[in-house]
């Protein structure tokens, strides 16, 4: 195992905590943005470009744009 | 309350021992390559004349798999559409502000369009390059499906689209999609009628590392492109409306 695999076990570690640990659901949305940025290079370091390419995709554009669509639609709903 | 804690300490444990036990006992990483993996890489280029041996993988070993994920796909975008319809009482216009004086939407900033804006283009080429290479370098067809329909959402975000109507027709949308895995089955089943096996390669397969090679593999990956964009474009631009959609108060 060299460097950077170590380098982006140990980031992987450390964003999936920091979502868990993020209680605002908001900023949890950018945490989970960070987390999948993070896999992404964990991909790109275990030679997975393939898969490396779908995460950044989903988790960096689709999911986080749908959740806070989701949210912005439930507080326009609060009075 | 102490019992609860003191079983749930006990799971932890034993899994803790039992995954580091196994963690230890893998072998070291890209040390040695599975025969399987070298079978595959050997194959794939052999066979399907197809450098990237994950698009062998998806679109021909696997692509019975493969077939049942882009159905799936479909089947979440029909169900976001089931759900997120426009019903009888509901009015498609900005949130009437009587609901919260206080709460204006933001209006989207300079920052955000300058940069939006000029990203949608590329955005769109890449996704469609990304899509169509899949059987010669990485990528395929979920992964630039995605990246077309990010290109939407980028639409989305540089201006307020929402408010003039839709970007894109769903009735475009939907045909997209119909024809993505309608034809993935078609070629399935075309395959099947030559006597190539369900899914089997049915086209000639050309020199390796052209554009137009590996037979089937980058036709079935176009076809999963155009059912990916499709569905996550429908998905961005639902959820966009009904951000904007609100109830008619009853008088």
């Amino acid at each position: 195992m060299n460097a950077v695999q170590v380098v982006a076990l140990v980031l992987v570690a450390v964003t999936a905590t920091g979502v868990v640990l993020t209680r605002d659901t908001t900023r949890q949305v950018f945490a989970f943005g960070a987390y999948g940025m993070v896999l992404t290079l964990l991909f790109l370091a275990f030679d997975a470009p393939d898969v490396a390419m779908a995460e950044a995709a989903v988790s960096g554009v689709v999911l986080p744009l749908l959740v806070l669509l989701t949210l912005s639609k439930i507080r326009s709903g609060e009075r | 309350m102490r019992t609860r804690l003191w079983v749930s300490a006990a799971g932890v444990a034993v899994l803790v021992v039992w995954l580091a036990g196994n963690l230890l006992a893998l072998p070291p990483v890209g040390e040695r390559a599975p025969a399987y993996g070298l079978l595959l890489a050997e194959l794939s280029l052999a066979e399907r004349r197809t450098t990237n041996a994950v698009a062998a993988v998806l679109f021909d070993l696997r692509a019975f798999d493969t077939l049942g994920e882009t159905f799936s796909l479909f089947a979440a975008a029909a169900a976001v559409q089931a759900v997120l319809r426009e019903l009888s009482d509901e009015d498609t216009r900005e949130p009437s502000y009587s609901h919260a004086r206080d709460r204006r939407p933001a209006a989207t900033s300079d920052a955000v369009r300058a940069v939006t804006l000029w990203m949608v283009a590329p955005t769109l080429l890449y996704g469609i390059y990304i899509a169509a290479r899949g059987h010669v370098s990485v990528g395929g067809g979920f992964q630039g499906g995605v990246v077309v329909a990010s290109a939407v959402a980028l639409v989305y975000l540089a201006g307020r689209r929402a408010r003039s109507g839709t970007l894109l027709p769903e009735r475009t949308l939907d045909l997209a999609e119909c024809a993505g895995v309608g034809g993935f089955l078609v070629l399935g089943l075309l395959a099947l009628v030559t006597g190539a096996g369900f899914l089997g390669n049915v086209l000639p397969l050309g020199e390796a590392g052209r554009l137009l090679s590996a037979g089937t593999i980058g036709v079935l990956s176009v076809l999963v492109a155009l059912e990916a964009a499709a569905a996550i474009a429908s998905f961005i631009q639902k959820y966009a409306e009904q951000a904007l959609e609100v109830r008619q108060e009853q008088p």
